[in-house]
């Protein structure tokens, strides 16, 4: 399953870098092996449990805003995929910052250095981390349309929200 | 199958079986399987007539298309015509009555009986127009009811087991003469056909259950212009002198209704013809709920007192009243009987007119307002796109007028919005029927007076959104098996029976 979840984040690892991918994939520089807690795992287990949390809120949830006779609409249904987007870009975000910010990030991934120990060239930016977070937000949106098509059928008043 | 065929004797004959109609159509209990209307009436113009016309055959296009086997009750009750004509043609039409009496042909005698019997006026009456409120000319002219053919499609349809009933005023012309006549007719036996035959199964009519209303005055005319023989001034006396002539009919039917209303409207005066056209009145629909007792199952140890041969022994008689006099009544004012048969249906098949988009608009016409009955929130129009229940079932064609198939759903839509225009009629009149507000653009507060009939709005669906959030639901307890028109009614009755229950 991590494997999975790790697969769907590095179809977009061009937007947020192999080093930081590697981090997420739980690579430790003082081992050298991918021994280190993985990342795109727990991330994408929360996106999925937070896409799986709205989908059914849109489809079954009995309040207004989700399965409403009024709200199932596509664009009912594609403002909450974007809220949830927004959810699961926030998280994907944070954690990769604070990880960023708190040095949590091996050395190896982080620089390239000289013999002497000095860095030569950084290898992951703050911007990064806001680009995994946008990575985030489209595994969300995937994650929500694939949940979308397994669960609407049974809705009483989405069930053609947002197709067929 | 159990049928009652209902005779409707004039303009008033015409304009309960109009009535009775739209209450078949909201889906009000019906004692029988089948209705038979039989209208008789020599002024086959008058527009009263034609849009009963036009409703009965709207309607019998709906019923043919829903399921009697669901539970669905809208437009439920068969309406089938005999010979496929709801007129019964009388054989003589001439139009002048000194000429339908052959005054020509008299002997100077029998001229000078006649007119000493007829006024000059009377005389030279146009009958194109009926009887024009003169019994004495319609009690000689309908006694072509005798020796003849029209009835040979009555016998022929009739079983045992069926039921007759009789509609007529007994104020104006044709209704206060035809009654008696066509209680004779049906009570008398061996009535032959043309060629001196037989009618079979004529014995049957002679012992058949048989009930009828004598409508009393409800209304008056404006004062009538030169010419014409139609004046209000005299309905008490006719009524009067009819009255004591139906003591005549004691024992000879099973139940006698009778109905009317002192709080009279004034209608513009017509002779007949295209040009009268009254507007519904709540007289009507009592009259109409009249029938409906006569065949309802409940009733039927009050409404029948016969011997073991099957003779008469009592009529029973009966009056409708409502519970308070006010001159404007909604359901609350009704008595708990009349509530339990119609507060239900009405207000089921007014919301399923309202969500189609029937209602009423109040518009400048010549400089006067006036209450018009249109296309003015088109609920289902604008939500058929999204919601469930109509994804594709009931889509973008589903409405439109289809030479292919038959248009059932157009019909229905016809009938909802005369549904509204007899509603908005029965408000017009000085004693007014006003059980909702037809003004109303909403789904839950479109029934007047204190009654609980519909349930509220929750915090969850509100006003239309409740009305679709039910369709959306019990679209799939719908039988797949039905075709899409009917699948439609019988979705709109559960939704409606869902949300609309008044329990007295």
């Amino acid at each position: 399953m991590s494997k999975i979840f790790g697969e769907i984040y590095c179809w977009f690892e061009s937007l947020f870098g192999q080093n930081l991918a590697e981090y997420l994939w739980g690579y430790n520089c003082e081992t050298q092996g991918y021994d280190g807690k993985n990342l795109f795992y727990a991330i994408g287990l929360i996106t999925f449990g937070i896409s799986l949390v709205f989908v059914l809120a849109y489809y079954y949830l009995p309040l207004w805003g989700f399965n409403h006779p009024r709200t199932n609409r596509w664009w009912n249904w594609l403002i909450i995929l974007i809220i949830t987007g927004i959810i699961n870009f926030s998280i994907g975000v944070s954690w990769t910052l604070n990880d960023f910010l708190n040095g949590n990030i091996g050395d190896c991934l982080m620089y390239t250095r000289d013999a002497d120990g000095n860095i030569i060239s950084q290898l992951i930016f703050q911007k990064d981390c806001w680009l995994f977070g946008l990575t985030n937000f489209f595994v969300s949106t995937i994650f929500f349309i694939f949940l979308s098509g397994i669960f609407k059928w049974w809705s009483r008043n989405c069930k053609h929200s947002p197709l067929f | 199958m159990s049928k009652l065929y209902v005779f409707g004797i004039g303009g008033t004959g015409a304009r309960v079986l109009r009535s009775l109609t739209m209450l078949l159509a909201a889906g009000v209990d019906c004692g029988v399987d089948t209705i038979v209307p039989i209208i008789i009436d020599r002024d086959i113009s008058n527009k009263d007539l034609s849009r009963t016309k036009l409703l009965i055959d709207d309607y019998i296009v709906v019923n043919r298309c829903v399921d009697v086997n669901g539970t669905n009750k809208f437009f439920k009750t068969k309406i089938s015509l005999l010979g496929g004509n709801l007129f019964l043609q009388l054989s003589d039409n001439t139009q002048q009555f000194d000429k339908f009496i052959g005054r020509s042909t008299m002997s100077q005698e029998n001229k000078a009986l006649v007119d000493m019997l007829f006024s000059k006026e009377t005389l030279d009456l146009d009958m194109i127009e009926g009887f024009q409120g003169n019994p004495n000319i319609g009690s000689v002219v309908l006694n072509q009811f005798d020796n003849n053919d029209i009835f040979k499609a009555f016998a022929n349809d009739f079983i045992d087991g069926d039921k007759i009933f009789i509609i007529s005023s007994i104020f104006g012309g044709t209704g206060a003469s035809g009654f008696p006549l066509l209680r004779k007719i049906l009570h008398t036996p061996n009535v032959q056909d043309a060629k001196g035959n037989s009618l079979a199964k004529w014995g049957l009519i002679n012992k058949a259950p048989i009930g009828a209303i004598s409508v009393l005055p409800y209304f008056i005319v404006e004062s009538p212009p030169e010419g014409s023989l139609v004046n209000s001034d005299t309905y008490i006396d006719k009524t009067k002198a009819a009255l004591s002539y139906y003591k005549n009919e004691d024992k000879k039917i099973d139940t006698f209704y009778y109905i009317g209303d002192t709080l009279t409207s004034t209608y513009e005066h017509h002779k007949g013809g295209n040009e009268q056209m009254n507007n519904a009145h709540f007289v009507e629909l009592a009259a109409a709920l009249a029938i409906l007792d006569f065949v309802n199952h409940d009733t039927q140890n009050e409404n029948f007192h016969r011997d073991e041969d099957n003779n008469i022994i009592e009529t029973t008689y009966k009056e409708f009243g409502i519970k308070t006099n006010l001159p404007e009544f909604t359901f609350d004012n009704l008595t708990d009987k009349t509530r339990r048969l119609i507060v239900n249906p009405l207000s089921r098949f007014m919301l399923f007119a309202k969500y189609m988009g029937y209602g009423v608009v109040e518009k400048d016409q010549n400089g006067k307002k006036k209450l018009i009955v249109e296309k003015i929130n088109d609920v289902f129009e604008k939500e058929h796109k999204y919601q469930p229940y109509a994804h594709k079932l009931f889509t973008e064609d589903f409405r439109k007028e289809d030479f292919r198939k038959i248009d059932s759903i157009e019909k229905l839509e016809s009938i909802q919005l005369k549904f509204v225009e007899w509603l908005l009629e029965m408000e017009s009149q000085k004693r007014k029927f006003t059980p909702f507000n037809l003004l109303s653009k909403s789904a839950t507060d479109f029934i007047k007076g204190k009654l609980k009939i519909i349930t509220p709005d929750n915090f969850m669906y509100k006003n239309w959104a409740k009305v679709d959030n039910e369709l959306n639901k019990q679209i799939v307890k719908t039988p797949k098996s039905l075709n899409n028109d009917s699948r439609f009614i019988e979705l709109f009755y559960r939704v409606t029976e869902e949300l609309i229950n008044y329990k007295n």
